[in-house]
């Protein structure tokens, strides 16, 4: 840079910088009374960063090895061979009362145990629980028990079931990043009538079992359920980064986050990765006033101008918003790996193969960004579940005494679930570079070269923690 | 009649001090790699030279 350049350079940027501190008081209205935190939210954002990257140089100097390739576990408990069966007897049961209160319960959304046992038990709790207590879901996969059943009855009664077709390998986890759209859509997409529906939900969930049942006879139930059931595979996903591994045999432990080495990369994963992460940022990119004011509401005018009714027009908006934020996503993991491969002289394969090759690094980010954004969701609304448990159909049972049950907003304060969301992208960030790095070492023998080859990897973190934090700075 | 984006600057333009720390790294990692590039020509260089005298 030219002396008369870096002259220009620094009034510009003192400049940049007044204009977007001035410039926080407009925005921040509305969330006076809320939060009264110590620091501006943007400085939360630097301050991720510098921890990020003390974090990427720690990793660089002290971890010269890799650590996880060795998977290292111990039984913990041993298992009664009856229990495997019993969850999923359980399972089903549960998939059964669900799918009945869909249909014979209230329709209204909060008396009915559904919305809240689909979008909030199901599609926010088990990724947490599964990242604590392991695949909690697989035992209790009411399609997977289904399909071993009928497998089971098949071999007993009818002389054996017939041959699976071979798990074609192109196909990989599409399916499973096709379900996981869907349901992301059905979330965010749908309009709020639609969705909330119990009866709605509830036929979704007939429609999914039976592709699932359609898939494992297809395939066999272990090929389907591993690569093509989304919930199987987006729960299990989460369950690598636990330091439990359930088994039909036993509990075994092993180091956090070291499950993640098992995860096979091929055909879908960085797809189902960006998905994940994508929708779960459109989500709270919806509740920012720039969403709103910028994209929404002109592109919706525009739409209803040419002659759509209103509610189409929302869920057309709603959905290219949501596929712009997962372009948004794969393109910066895109890029970072198009980094990578720079970095690494004569580097063997394309970015795509390195983009494979790292897309499991990103699965604690993915959770991250989960806990980030439903963590309020999931400490008010599952509290709700207590009640519905107590009077599922809304049709004024109270079979556990907890129909009356309130829910206690004050155990958390506004300050509080910010806190909460800040040290978990932050611990899924860290935890993300640390597994990109262990791959590295792999990939790349010389602990120097491995070390270089993460120097974009590192802004593609910073970049997600800085989005995550700014769409989380609109929500609060 | 909407309003044009402009008129929101106030709301979302506060977003880019978000974005400085990723611009930061981003244009470090590039003055890096520029860096390490001629230093890498420079060794070829030198070892061309060696091997010619």
């Amino acid at each position: 840079m030219t002396p008369i350049r870096r002259r220009l350079a620094l009034p510009a940027l003192g400049t940049l910088a007044a204009f977007l501190v001035a410039a926080a008081p407009a925005q921040a209205h509305g969330l006076v009374g809320k939060q009264d935190l110590p620091i501006p939210k943007w400085l939360f954002a630097w301050a991720a960063a510098v921890v990020l990257v003390v974090s990427f140089v720690a990793l660089a100097t002290l971890w010269r090895a890799p650590r996880f390739a060795a998977l290292q576990e111990r039984t913990v408990l041993r298992l009664p061979v009856f229990l495997d069966p019993l969850c999923g007897v359980v399972g089903i049961l549960i998939f059964v009362g669900i799918v009945y209160a869909g249909f014979a319960g209230t329709q209204e959304m909060t008396g009915n145990i559904v919305p809240t046992a689909v979008f909030v038990v199901f599609w926010v709790g088990l990724p947490m629980a599964s990242f604590v207590f392991g695949d909690v879901f697989r035992p209790f996969n009411p399609w997977r028990a289904v399909g071993r059943g009928i497998g089971g009855l098949m071999a007993r009664v009818g002389g054996g079931a017939p041959e699976p077709i071979a798990y074609p390998e192109w196909l990989g986890r599409w399916p499973a990043a096709a379900g996981i759209f869907g349901f992301a859509v059905l979330e965010l997409v749908v309009t709020l009538t639609t969705r909330d529906d119990p009866s709605v939900l509830a036929t979704l969930a007939l429609v999914y079992a039976a592709v699932q049942l359609l898939g494992m006879s297809l395939f066999g139930v272990r090929a389907w359920s591993d690569r093509g059931d989304a919930f199987g595979v987006y729960f299990g996903l989460f369950a690598t980064l636990s330091p439990l591994r359930w088994t039909r045999r036993g509990l075994l432990r092993r180091p956090p986050l070291s499950g993640t080495a098992t995860i096979t990369p091929g055909p879908g994963l960085v797809g189902l990765i960006c998905v994940m992460i994508g929708s779960t940022s459109f989500d709270g990119f919806t509740a920012s006033s720039l969403w709103t004011d910028t994209f929404a509401s002109p592109l919706q005018t525009r739409l209803v101008d040419a002659g759509m009714s209103i509610e189409p027009a929302t869920e057309l908006v709603f959905l290219g918003g949501l596929l712009f934020m997962i372009a948004i996503v794969s393109s910066l993991y895109v890029l970072g790996c198009a980094g990578m491969r720079s970095a690494v002289p004569k580097a063997e394969g394309s970015t795509w193969s390195f983009a494979a090759r790292f897309a499991p690094t990103l699965v604690p980010i993915a959770l991250a960004y989960v806990v980030a954004h439903y963590f309020s969701l999931l400490s008010y609304g599952g509290q709700g579940m207590l009640s519905l448990l107590s009077d599922p159909l809304g049709d004024g049972h109270d079979y556990i005494g907890l129909a009356d049950h309130a829910i206690n907003y004050t155990w958390i304060s506004a300050n509080g679930v910010w806190y909460v969301q800040v040290v978990a992208l932050l611990a899924g960030h860290a935890a993300g570079l640390a597994l990109a790095h262990d791959r590295a070492l792999l990939q790349f023998p010389n602990p120097r070269v491995a070390a270089r080859s993460q120097y974009w990897m590192l802004a593609v973190m910073v970049g997600f923690t800085s989005l995550a934090l700014w769409l989380l700075s609109n929500t609060a | 009649m909407t309003a044009p984006p402009l008129a929101h600057a106030g709301h979302w333009a506060v977003g880019l001090i978000y974005l400085a720390p990723v611009a930061i790294l981003v244009i470090t990692l590039l003055v890096i790699g520029r860096r390490d590039r001629l230093a890498e020509a420079e060794e070829l260089r030198q070892a061309n030279q060696d091997e010619e005298s």
